[in-house]
Order: structure tokens, then C-alpha cells, then sequence
């Protein structure tokens, strides 16, 4: 062979190896290699072949080849190619050089510069077309193609080809294939590991032997001969795929003014963008949220894009596997399914919803009425007592100028740690406000506190009970504001004095329930009304993911309104949205809403689809398929195994998900959603100023993701209401969203955020009314106008609609601790951790890669436990084992742990990163239980006991 | 400049090693047997090992594998005449930084190492 025929010979070996690994094997390439002429030259090369492991690669591809009909290679084939390279498995061989400069699954990082460098020099680029990245290995292994050809047919140096495979290839493709070898299950893929890495060792070995102008291997061209006629046999094309013609300079640096949307929180956010790659996020300057600062969460929003978990084609499952499909092919599915079924029998399941206004009329216009979003496994408790007493789900307190901050089961510092409200929350502890926080642990806020009470878990009600009745007994609340601008006072200072039910809640009624002293109790009062009214109280998750928390929340709530302290400088603030204009135009038709008027379960307060019934659902037949979007109800809503059996029992489940999941891996179809930073949307927000946040696409879709507005637009379309989700692009439905705003939504994009309210207090007497003036939005709406002590939906049902203590147990018999289980436990939220959807991002899961269970220092020593030790954590539901710490930290009788951990996927179910690992408390909860007033499941009050493995 | 243990059984690789890296300024201590090699890490600081995977007694993973339980952030570079599948596996398994191609060119270990010093965190090792 002359040289020229020896470049185009290892061209097309470097094509065949580029066409191996570009996609998935489609059936007509496998039969062509099943076919006699290719696998005939493969013989003959084994028989003569010296170079050891290519040739054992090669047979273990044959052997692979040959397993089957060439229907059986090709599926089991595609089944193989969506666990390695698509994330449908939980062991991937990532094929980017950017994972392996670190060994940490990232893409886009610095070879990605390098490689666009390269092949810009070379005159080509990345083909668009093409939806994986610049350096894919299919990419790198066409370029040296490319320019192997170029050395054939223009008579050019071998330098840059030798350079690039030195620089590129040689550098990570030996690891690549170690990982491919120990993760790829099939005979063929393996194979094609050992080839690889043989290949390119020989490769390089001729580089040598070119630069220095030696003989090059009698071996190598002996097997670039034959596998050179093996590859003739197969339809390759003579085209490129990956790359194309021109050079393309590199984009400028750029800033996108955007909010985070790792936890709703919203935080404004600078992205940085070179060449359209991200290279980090700040905090935004001025912007009111944030406030300038991110947590560090936000600050590696991006490694959440960039995590090389993520979802990159739809996914089909077929014979229990995923397998790639086409965005048509996966969208006819479902809509196929979602017209067999009735839509009253369809859950739509949304988790942290983006865009929310589109999805949820395409699903109403599709007929579902059982809609559920986050707030139920959230804080519903607080929200039917609080959007219903009031006018918002959570007030915040205008921290700035409080004396005194009472925060029941809110850990402000880790979950809301970017937000504005946190700085001036730690500005007035400095400043001399007081600040107590009640938890059963001593959580990051209890850690600055003037005062942590470590309450038993449940009992919150009884201790804000036993406060109120202070300031009532003793005269201290606010009369002017009782009278003017609350409902149902007498009601409620009946039952505080007992004059009800003969029980008064005195501070020692409620230090029997809660372990907090009446002393402590009464002490709080008194210091909580003197500060009054620049004096707030507060709750989140901590109280509401109890069982009977509604009525806990009124009360500690109470607090706020007996004291008059709403609006007041230093008290918490009522909300007043400046609302957006319609996605719609005024000529745009609006989409029916089809819902029957049905709820799928019903709860004293609250009905519809309530998922910690799930499994019961199903076996009723109420539920017979769902779309589950950014949720993962699985791991959050209820008892794991129960939830995992409930959506196994389905017709069918959709899930769109920018990662494989414990839930998206049950579905039938997975469509791979975009994050928050390559899609847009605007929302009117609050902190304590009125402002418009603008959420910035940063850069465009990777991959084959697609925005959920045009997801769910498309699942219209093919359902019939496609003329009712008629825009064009992002910018279409935010500027119709814009058109009753002072700003465009040009103007809006240079700052990112727009003020059109300033911080006001006691607004409700401008109003006239505590209901935010037409325009202006809220979460909720008070019947009344005023604060309402008696909840008036509770009143409307004819259920208890006063503040109280009720047993968190009451309802549910089997939750009540025993002697056999009498340590109560919970999951905590941590700074590094979104719910359970940050386990995908390597940069948070180093911070906090799993979760010890928190467990009180006497307990431990009763139990002859340490910290490190194993433990094993039974519940009467079921069991799991985890690392102990223990601590001075929390309760005795309370078990705790970080939430969101459990993952069989990510991180977490990498077995490549074995130090990731954790549990998720959710498998020790009863199955089919949620609080009957709310439909909250008790997340936070699992009976359980613990021993040392 | 860093301490740079190289252990290859040819002595004309360490010897080519210990020319390259003392050139750019490190101190190279340059071994043919495993078990010297072994002891003088045991004693002194090494920044660097280099390890040649075809030994004479044991295999470099082995030796890897035993100066990472003596100085688990120690950083290193296997080498190889031959890459396997198999062998790289163990090297990444182990925490080896890096994985360098045999015969040594100049240029690649100059940047192989500079990179490998300069790194902010030594690289994970993943369990393949
Ligand atoms: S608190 Fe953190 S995660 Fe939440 S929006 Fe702000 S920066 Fe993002």
C-alpha cells in the first residue's frame, strides 16, 4: 500500500469507528455486517492478525454480530446503546472528552474550546445538524477521517492529524473505553472498546513512525487492508455526519440576565456565555430577590445543564428496556394512549412547573381534571389555611425591621439561602432582633438563633396555641386591628379559653403536648407582643409535612393577626403581584377547558388528585395512565414502593424529565426535557417590591431537548387543539404576556428584572381590604377582606375551622409512635439540595454526597451507636440502613436525615462513584396515607425504631 | 518544582525521564525495582510517580496501589507500552492521573506532568 492508500484505508477506519458510536446500529448497517462478505474479511484478518487485542475485540464484535437474527443484534443492540450512551441506564460510558479531563460526568467544558479550535483551523465545524457535542467521540474520530482524507487527496502533512490525535483522542480514549468495557453487557460493544483502543495505539505508533520517517508496522497495514475491504462491504455513505465545511469563529463573550430557577426561589442571575458555552453564574446586581448573591446552588446551576446524565432523545420502553426514539414516533405514543383512555382517568403530575399557564391549559383542553403540582407533597396545610385566611400562601416578614422572629419548622438559611430575605434576616439577628426558631433539630437558622426549642415533632399547633391564649388571656393583642380587620375572633377566644370544650390552652396544656416549658411559652408571648407590631411569625415544610398541621398553621399564624402585626414594618408582608397580560393575543383564540367537574379523592379541605393515594387509585381503577412532568412522584409523594407499584399498574405513563429518574425509569415514554437555562419565561414576582423577573434562555436546547411550551404545544396540536397554541417562538408569547407592562420585553431582557411596585407597609389600608387591588395577584383570597381566625372553606364544609392542636395521629391510628417504634422520623432540606432534583450536578453532590441520619446523642448511647456506624432504620412499612451521626443537634426520640437522596440514577446510582449513596425516608412510610384535611403526605413523622447493624 | 519518583524496568526509560523532567526543574528519582522504589517513597515525599505498568516483579497498578495507601494524594502517571483495556481499568480504578503511551515523547510528558502538578484537585478515581 502507498501511503495515499494507507491514509484513505485508515480514513475509513476512523469513518466505521465514527459510524460505530455516532448513534445507535440501524437494522440495515447490521445486516450488512452480518452479511458473509464483511464478516468473511473479518476472518481472514483474525486468522493472520498479530496485533493481539485488536483482533480479540474484533472477534468479540463478530461473536456479538452473530448472536442473533439480525432483528434480535439490532434490538438488543439499541436497548445497549440508550443505557450507555442516551442515560436510559444507570452505569453510561459518557463519550465526551470533557468527562474525562476530570473524571467527573461534566460536558462542555475545556476540550469543547479546544475542539472547535481544531476543526475551525481545519476549516470545518460541528454540523448542526448533528444534536451531540464537539467532542463526541463520533466527532473526533470523523475529523481524523477528515483530515486523513485530506492527506490522501490534497498530498497535505500528516502533523495536524497527528496533533490532534495526540492532543485529543490519545488523551482520553483510553479511559473512555476502560469505561465502556466495564459498563457495555454486550459481546459487541465490549468488542468495540478494545478495538477502539487498539486502533489507536497503532495509530499512534504510525504517527511515530511517520514523523521520524521509518517503516511503519507490516501488522498495521495489514489489518488497515483487510478491515479496509470489510468496511467497503457496508453502506457508510461517503458524506460527513458530524462535521462540516467552513470554519466558524468562536461567538463573543456574553452576559444573559436571567433568574434561577433551581428552587423557585428566583434569584436573579448573570450567566456567562463564550461561544456559547456557559461558563458560570453570579449573582444579579440590583435584582430584588437575590439581591445580587446566589446560593451554591444557583451558582452551579449550569453543571445541572451540563451534567452528562442528562436526558438527550425521547426514549421508548420496549420488552422492559428503553430504547432511542424519534420525537414523532414518541409523541404519537402518547397521544395514541391519552385518546384510549378517558381523560377523567389521566393524572397529570407536575412537579416544579415551568411555564405552567401552557401545560396546564393543553391538559385541560385534553379533558384532565386531575392536575397535581408540588404543593401537596409541599406545604398545602399552610397554603388552605393561609390563601384562605388571608391572601398568600407563606408571608414573608419584612425581616429588615423585625424585633422578633419566630420561624416554626422554616430553615430560611438552607432553603432560601440566595434570597435577599436571608441577607436581612442575618443583618437583623446582628442588629440585636430576636430570633427563635422551633425544630427538632438544630438546623443552619437555629444556628444563629438568639433561642432554639427544640419542639417535639407534630406538636407546633399546641405550642403557638398556648401563645395566643397568652395574649388573649392577658389582653395584649391588638384591638384596633381584631375589630377592624379580622373574622371570627370570638370564635376563636372562645376555644382558646376553653370556653368550647371546657380544654383552655393554657401555656401548660401545651407544654404536656409539646415539650416546651409553659414558662418558655408564656416568656415568648410576652416578648413576641412587645416587639409587636414590627414582630413576625412564620412556618414551611418543618410543621406541614406532619399529619393534622393545618389547624398548627392557624395558629401560629394567629399570632401575626392577634398582634396586628400584617404589613407592619419588621411583621410579614402582604403580597401584591403586578400580574401579566394573557400568553394569548386579543385575536388569539383561547383552548376550551374540557376538565369534568370530578375529583379524583376528597380531603375535608382539600380535593382532587391527591398522590399519596396513588397506588390506591389505581387499584380502584380511578387512575388508569399519567404525564408526569419535572416530578418525581416516586421518590416524594408517599411510600416509594407504593407509588413505584402504582405507576408499574398504569395503561401507561409519559414522563418529561431532563434526567432518567426512579419514576421516568417506570414510564413507557420519556421525552428529555430542557433546564431552566436554554428556555424562557417571564413571571411577575415579589419580595417585598413588586417586579417582573425575566428567566433567560442562555443558550439553545442541547441535544435533542426541547422547551416544554413547545412540548407541550405540539401534544395539542396532535390531541386537535393545536390552534389554541399558536405561537411561533418564546418571544410571541412573552410579549403578548408583556403588552400591560411599562417595559418590552427588549427593554426587560438588557436588566433582567423590572420594579413596579415599590415596598409599602400596611397596604391593606390603602385597599381597603387585604385582597391585593384588581391587577395585582396574590396566591390566595380572603372571602372576608379581613384576616380570617375562622377559616371560611372550613366553615363552607362544615368542619373545624378554628386554630388548634389536633394529634398528628388522630386520623391515622398506625402513625402513633410505640414501644416498639418510638423514634419519629423525618428528612431535613439541605443548602446543596433541591428536593431530589440536584443528584445529577457532580459539583453539589461533592458538597453533599450523602445523608447520615442525625440521631441525639443519649439515644445513640442508649443504643451503643456512634457516628460512622451502620445502622439499620425499621419501620412497620419497611427498612433501610444508613450511616449514623451522632449529635447534641436534635431531639431526643427524632431521627433526621438530608432529603432528595435514594436515587438509582446520577450520582447516586452510578456504580463508577460509589462514594454517592444514601436513602430516601419515604420507604419507611405507610403506603396510601396523606393528612385528611390537606392531602399532604406525613413526610416528616414516620414511626420507626433504630439499631446498630 | 516537584518530587518525581519514575520506575520503569528499562533503565534507558528512566534514564530519557529523568533527563526530560530535570530539565523543566523537578527532582527525579529515577528506579529500575520495584521494591527500591517502594522503600524511598515510603521515606520521602513524592509529588509524582511515574510508573511504568510492565515491571519485573509486580505489575505498576500493584505498585500504584500500594504508594496510594502510603500517600493517598500523591499524584500519577502510568505508562505503557501497550495499552489493554484491562490495565487501564485498574490504573483509573486506582486514581491514576494519568495514562501516557509509550515510547515517551518529550513534548507529551512535559505537558502530561505540568498538567497533572498544576491541577487543582488530583483526579477522582472512578470504579470501572
Ligand atoms: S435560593 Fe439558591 S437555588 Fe434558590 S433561586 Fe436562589 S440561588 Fe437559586
Amino acid at each position: 500500500m502507498d501511503i495515499k492508500a494507507i491514509n484513505l484505508a485508515r480514513a475509513r477506519m476512523y469513518q466505521f469507528l465514527s459510524a460505530m458510536y455516532r448513534d445507535e446500529l440501524s437494522l440495515p448497517l447490521i445486516q450488512q455486517m452480518q452479511s458473509s462478505k464483511f464478516l468473511e474479511h473479518i476472518t481472514a484478518l483474525q486468522k493472520d492478525c498479530t496485533i493481539q487485542d485488536f483482533c480479540s475485540g474484533l472477534a468479540k464484535m463478530a461473536s456479538g454480530l452473530q448472536a442473533g437474527t439480525a432483528e434480535q443484534v439490532f434490538s438488543e443492540l439499541r436497548y445497549e446503546y440508550a443505557d450507555l450512551f442516551l442515560n436510559a441506564g444507570n452505569n453510561p460510558a459518557f463519550p465526551y472528552e470533557s468527562c474525562y479531563t476530570t473524571r467527573e460526568p461534566l460536558v462542555m467544558q475545556e476540550p469543547v474550546v479546544a475542539i472547535r479550535a481544531a476543526l475551525n483551523k481545519a476549516g470545518v465545524h460541528k454540523n448542526p445538524d448533528y444534536s451531540d457535542l464537539d467532542d463526541h467521540i463520533a466527532v473526533e474520530l470523523e475529523f481524523m477521517r477528515y483530515l486523513a482524507e485530506r492527506a490522501a487527496y490534497n498530498d497535505e502533512g500528516q502533523e495536524q492529524q497527528f496533533t490532534f490525535l495526540r492532543n485529543h483522542l490519545m488523551g482520553w480514549t483510553v479511559e473512555f473505553c476502560a469505561v465502556l468495557a466495564s459498563a457495555a453487557k454486550t459481546e459487541f460493544y465490549r468488542g468495540l472498546s478494545e478495538l477502539t483502543m487498539s486502533y489507536l495505539f497503532n495509530e499512534r505508533m504510525f504517527s511515530f513512525s511517520m514523523l521520524s520517517e521509518q517503516a511503519f508496522s507490516h501488522d498495521y497495514v495489514f489489518i488497515l487492508e483487510q478491515m479496509g475491504a470489510a468496511i467497503a462491504s457496508l453502506d457508510l455513505g461517503e458524506e460527513y455526519i458530524t462535521i462540516a465545511d467552513g470554519a466558524e469563529a468562536p461567538d463573543k463573550m456574553r452576559s444573559v440576565n436571567s433568574h434561577c430557577y433551581i428552587c423557585l426561589g428566583l434569584c436573579g442571575q448573570e450567566v456567562r456565555v463564550k461561544d456559547n458555552i456557559i461558563t458560570g453564574c453570579k449573582g444579579l446586581p440590583g435584582d430584588p430577590k437575590g439581591g445580587g448573591r446566589l446560593c451554591i446552588k444557583g451558582a452551579n446551576a449550569h453543571n445541572n445543564t451540563y451534567s452528562a446524565y442528562r436526558l438527550k432523545t425521547p426514549l421508548i420502553k420496549e420488552n422492559g428496556r428503553f430504547r432511542k426514539a424519534s420525537w414523532d414516533e414518541a409523541m404519537e405514543r402518547t397521544v395514541q394512549a391519552l385518546k384510549k383512555v378517558d381523560p377523567v382517568q389521566v393524572g397529570f403530575h407536575q412537579g416544579n412547573d415551568f411555564n405552567m399557564w401552557c401545560h396546564d391549559a393543553v391538559m385541560a383542553a385534553y379533558g384532565t381534571p386531575n392536575k397535581v403540582s408540588h404543593r401537596q407533597m409541599c406545604d398545602n396545610p399552610a397554603r388552605m389555611a393561609n390563601e384562605k385566611n388571608y391572601s398568600e400562601k407563606r408571608p414573608w416578614i419584612d425581616y429588615a425591621n423585625s424585633q422578633f422572629i419566630l420561624l416554626f419548622g422554616i430553615n430560611e438559611l438552607a432553603t432560601s439561602a440566595g434570597q435577599r430575605k436571608v441577607t436581612l434576616l442575618k443583618q437583623a439577628v446582628k442588629n440585636g432582633a430576636k430570633l427563635v426558631v422551633i425544630d427538632p433539630r438544630r438546623c443552619e437558622t437555629a444556628g444563629i438563633a438568639t433561642e432554639w426549642i427544640a419542639i417535639k415533632p407534630g406538636t407546633d399547633g399546641a405550642m403557638a396555641m398556648g401563645m395566643c391564649y397568652v395574649m388573649v388571656k392577658e389582653g395584649l393583642y391588638n384591638k384596633e386591628f381584631i375589630e377592624n380587620w379580622t373574622y371570627g375572633f370570638e370564635a376563636f377566644q372562645k376555644r382558646l379559653l376553653g370556653q368550647e370544650d371546657g380544654i383552655a390552652r393554657t401555656p401548660e396544656w401545651a407544654a404536656e403536648i409539646c415539650g416546651v416549658s409553659a414558662e418558655t411559652i408564656t416568656r415568648l408571648a410576652h416578648e413576641f407582643a412587645a416587639a409587636a407590631p414590627a414582630a413576625g411569625a412564620n412556618s414551611w415544610t418543618g410543621v406541614s409535612q406532619g399529619a393534622n398541621t393545618l389547624h398548627a398553621v392557624q395558629a401560629l399564624i394567629a399570632l401575626n393577626a392577634l398582634m396586628g402585626c400584617f404589613d407592619a414594618p419588621g411583621g410579614p408582608a402582604l403580597i401584591s403581584k403586578f400580574k401579566l397580560a394573557s400568553p394569548w393575543a386579543d385575536d388569539q383564540p383561547k383552548p376550551p377547558n374540557n376538565a369534568a367537574k370530578v375529583k379524583l379523592d376528597k380531603g375535608h379541605l382539600w380535593s382532587g388528585w391527591i398522590p399519596g393515594y396513588f397506588e390506591k387509585d389505581v387499584d380502584e381503577g380511578k387512575l388508569k395512565a399519567m404525564i408526569c412532568y419535572f416530578g418525581n412522584p416516586v421518590m416524594s409523594c408517599g411510600n416509594e414502593p407504593s407509588i413505584k407499584r402504582a405507576i408499574e399498574k398504569l395503561d401507561f405513563s409519559c414522563s418529561i424529565d431532563c434526567f432518567m429518574s426512579n419514576t421516568t425509569e417506570l414510564c413507557d415514554v420519556v421525552l428529555p426535557d430542557c433546564t431552566y437555562l436554554e428556555q424562557s419565561r417571564v413571571v411577575s414576582d415579589w419580595m417585598y417590591e413588586a417586579f417582573l423577573s425575566l428567566g433567560q434562555k442562555a443558550i439553545n436546547p442541547m441535544y435533542q431537548c426541547r422547551s416544554i411550551v413547545s412540548i407541550f404545544s405540539e401534544l395539542a396540536r396532535r390531541l386537535g387543539f393545536g390552534e389554541y397554541f399558536p405561537w411561533k417562538s418564546e418571544e410571541e408569547y412573552m410579549e403578548n404576556q408583556m403588552r400591560n407592562q411599562a417595559i418590552t420585553l427588549e427593554e426587560l431582557r438588557k436588566v433582567g428584572y423590572y420594579v413596579t411596585n415599590e415596598q409599602e407597609f400596611y397596604k391593606y389600608k390603602t385597599w381597603g381590604s387585604m385582597n391585593p387591588p384588581a391587577g395585582y395577584g396574590a396566591s390566595g383570597s380572603t372571602k372576608t377582606g379581613k384576616y380570617n381566625f375562622m377559616n371560611p372553606l372550613a366553615e363552607e364544609n362544615g368542619v373545624d375551622g378554628l386554630p388548634d392542636y389536633k394529634d398528628p395521629w388522630a386520623d391515622w391510628p398506625e402513625l402513633q409512635p410505640d414501644a416498639e417504634f418510638p423514634m419519629i422520623t423525618g428528612y431535613f432540606r439541605v443548602l446543596e439540595h433541591e428536593h431530589t432534583s440536584t443528584f445529577w450536578n457532580v459539583a453539589l453532590m461533592k458538597q453533599c454526597g450523602t445523608n447520615p441520619v442525625w440521631i441525639n446523642y443519649v439515644d445513640a448511647k442508649n443504643l451503643g451507636i456512634a457516628t460512622g456506624d451502620e445502622v439499620v432504620i425499621t419501620s412497620p412499612w419497611g427498612e433501610i440502613k444508613a450511616k449514623a451521626f451522632v449529635t447534641w443537634d436534635i431531639r431526643q426520640g427524632v431521627l433526621g436525615t438530608a432529603g432528595g437522596f435514594g436515587h438509582k440514577y446520577g450520582l447516586e446510582g452510578d456504580p463508577k462513584y460509589p462514594q454517592f449513596k444514601g436513602f430516601n425516608t419515604n420507604i419507611l412510610m405507610p403506603p396510601n396515607v396523606a393528612c385528611k384535611w390537606t392531602g399532604t403526605p406525613p413526610l416528616k413523622y414516620i414511626k420507626t425504631n433504630i439499631r446498630k447493624a | 518544582m516537584a518530587e518525581i519518583l519514575a520506575l520503569d524496568d528499562v533503565q534507558d526509560a528512566t534514564v530519557l525521564i529523568g533527563k526530560i523532567l530535570t530539565k523543566k526543574g523537578h527532582n527525579v528519582h529515577t528506579f529500575t525495582e520495584e521494591d527500591e522504589a517502594i522503600a524511598y517513597a515510603k521515606a520521602n515525599k513524592v509529588d509524582l510517580a511515574i510508573l511504568d505498568i510492565k515491571l519485573k516483579k509486580m505489575n505498576g497498578i500493584e505498585v500504584l496501589a500500594l504508594l496510594k495507601t502510603e500517600t493517598p494524594e500523591m499524584r500519577a502517571i502510568m505508562l505503557t507500552g501497550y495499552p489493554t483495556v484491562g490495565t487501564a481499568r485498574e490504573a483509573i480504578s486506582l486514581g491514576a492521573d494519568e495514562y501516557c503511551v509509550k515510547p515517551i515523547d518529550r513534548e507529551e510528558l512535559e505537558e502530561k506532568v505540568e498538567k497533572v502538578l498544576k491541577a487543582k484537585d488530583k483526579k477522582s478515581s472512578i470504579n470501572v
